[in-house]
C-alpha cells in the first residue's frame, strides 16, 4: 500500500539533509586547517628559548628577509603550530 | 602582537607571535622576526676541504666549518637530524662565536676558507653572510655547504661574499622532493642557476637512494640539465646512502649503483663525475677530460698527487674549472 508524505515527514527529511550539510561543512573546514598547519609555522617551547636567551645561549638578532601582517588571530599559545 | 611571513625560502612561513618559522630557528617575538642562532653554533670543526665534498676548491686545504640547529627541510634520511631537525631551545650544546671568533679562530687554525654546513646555513642566513662579509676582510674563502632551497633575493645578496657552494642535489624529481623532504626540486634549480650567474664555483652532491632515487633514467636527465644549464664542468658527486634516521628500513647503496649512476652521467656529458663515501676508488681522483691525464690522485680525503699546473692539465694545458689558489 503506498504512503503519502506527510508535512512532518517533510519536516523530517530538511532536518536530516541541514545536518548532512553542516557534518560536511565541518569536516571540510576541519581538512583546511590541517592542511594551512603543514605549510606553516612550527610551536615551540617558548619557556626554553625565552631561558636560553636569558642566559646568552641564544639571541634576539633581528633577522632579514621578512614583513610584518596583520594578526591572523592565532597565536603560539593556540595550540595550532606543529 | 602581529604575525610575520618569513620571505628567505620558498616556505614563506605565516609565523604567529611566539611561533618560528618551519625551520625551528626563525622566530617571532614581539612581532620582531628574529634569527635566535645568530653568532651561536652547535658544531665547529676543521675538516679537510674534500669532505664537504669540495674537489676543485683549494684541493688539500683546512676549512673551518660551522653549523647552528634549524634545517628549512625535513629529509627522512637526513644524517644530521640531532642538529638539523631541532630547534635552538633544545640544544645542549651551544657555543657563543660572532663573526669575529670564528673568523679569528679559522685563522689560527691556518684554514684558507670557512664552511657554513652540517645543517643547512640557509636557515643561518644572518649569521652565514656577516660572518663572511668579516672572513673576506681578512683574506679567507666562504663555502656553502647547502641544499639550496631559498628564494633569489636573498641568495643573490648572499653571493657576494661566497665563493664556492656544494648543493645538495636530493633528486630530479619533484615527487621525491615532496615526499621525502618536505620540499620541492624547482626553487632548488632556480637557485643553481644563481649561484652559476653570480660566479660562485658550484659543485653537485646526489645522494643515491636505493629503490628511491636511484633510477638511471632520472639521473641521465639531471646529468643533461647540469650540462646545458650549469657546463659540462660542474663536478657531480654520486654519495653513497647509509640507512640513516627514518630510512633505516632500507640497505646502503650498492657499490655497482654508484657506478652505474657515474657512467650515465659521463655518457651525458659531465666530465668530472665522482664517488664519495666509498674508500679507495678511482672515482675520487681528478683526471682531465681532454686526454685522460692523472690531475689530481686522492684516498679518501687525503691528496696523494696534485699536477695541476696553474689550474691546468700539465700536458695539454686545458685549464681545468675550479678555484685552485
Amino acid at each position: 500500500m503506498k504512503r503519502r508524505f506527510k508535512k512532518t515527514d517533510w519536516r523530517l527529511l530538511v532536518l536530516v539533509v541541514a545536518h548532512g550539510v553542516a557534518i560536511a561543512g565541518f569536516i571540510s573546514a576541519d581538512t583546511q586547517t590541517v592542511q594551512a598547519e603543514r605549510s606553516g609555522w612550527r610551536k615551540i617551547d617558548r619557556e626554553a628559548l625565552m631561558e636560553k636567551i636569558r642566559s646568552g645561549d641564544l639571541v634576539r638578532h633581528e633577522a632579514d628577509w621578512y614583513r610584518v601582517v596583520p594578526d591572523q588571530g592565532g597565536s603560539g599559545d593556540s595550540g595550532q603550530g606543529r | 602582537m602581529s604575525s610575520v611571513i618569513c620571505e628567505l625560502c620558498p616556505k614563506l612561513c605565516l609565523i604567529p607571535e611566539g611561533g618560528a618559522g618551519d625551520c625551528r630557528i626563525r622566530v617571532n617575538l614581539d612581532g620582531k622576526l628574529c634569527a635566535t642562532t645568530w653568532g651561536r653554533p652547535s658544531a665547529v670543526h676543521v675538516d679537510p676541504v674534500e669532505k664537504k665534498p669540495l674537489f676543485h676548491f683549494l684541493p688539500g686545504s683546512s676549512i673551518f666549518s660551522i653549523a647552528t640547529a634549524g634545517c628549512n627541510l625535513h629529509c627522512k634520511n637526513c644524517q644530521n637530524w640531532q642538529l638539523s631537525q631541532r630547534g635552538g631551545e633544545a640544544m645542549e650544546e651551544i657555543f657563543r662565536a660572532p663573526p669575529q671568533t670564528v673568523v679569528g679562530a679559522a685563522l689560527g687554525k691556518g684554514c684558507r676558507s670557512i664552511a657554513y654546513t652540517y645543517s643547512e646555513p640557509i636557515v643561518f642566513y644572518e649569521y652565514v653572510y656577516d660572518t663572511a662579509l668579516e672572513a673576506q676582510a681578512q683574506g679567507l674563502k666562504n663555502v656553502l655547504v647547502t641544499a639550496a632551497y631559498i628564494n633569489e633575493k636573498p641568495l643573490r645578496k648572499l653571493c657576494q661574499p661566497i665563493d664556492a657552494a656544494n648543493v645538495d642535489l636530493k633528486a630530479f624529481d619533484d615527487g621525491f622532493y615532496r615526499s621525502n623532504c618536505s620540499g620541492s626540486l624547482k626553487p632548488v634549480l632556480d637557485a643553481l642557476v644563481v649561484l652559476r650567474q653570480e660566479g660562485v664555483w658550484v659543485e653537485i652532491t646526489n645522494l643515491l637512494i636505493p629503490t628511491m632515487n636511484d633510477d638511471l633514467v632520472m639521473i641521465r636527465r639531471m646529468s643533461k640539465w647540469i650540462v646545458a644549464e650549469l657546463g659540462a664542468g660542474t663536478p657531480l658527486h654520486f654519495s653513497r646512502f647509509h640507512p640513516q634516521y627514518q630510512l633505516r628500513n632500507l640497505p646502503p647503496t650498492p657499490a655497482e649503483t654508484l657506478q652505474r649512476a657515474r657512467r650515465e652521467a659521463m655518457e651525458a656529458g659531465l666530465q668530472h663525475v665522482y664517488i664519495g663515501n666509498v674508500f679507495g676508488n678511482d672515482a675520487e681522483s681528478t683526471r682531465c677530460p681532454h686526454d685522460d691525464t692523472m690531475l689530481i690522485r686522492r684516498t679518501g680525503y687525503r691528496i696523494e698527487e696534485n699536477n695541476l699546473v696553474d689550474g691546468r692539465c700539465p700536458k695539454c694545458n686545458e685549464p681545468i674549472g675550479g678555484v685552485w689558489e
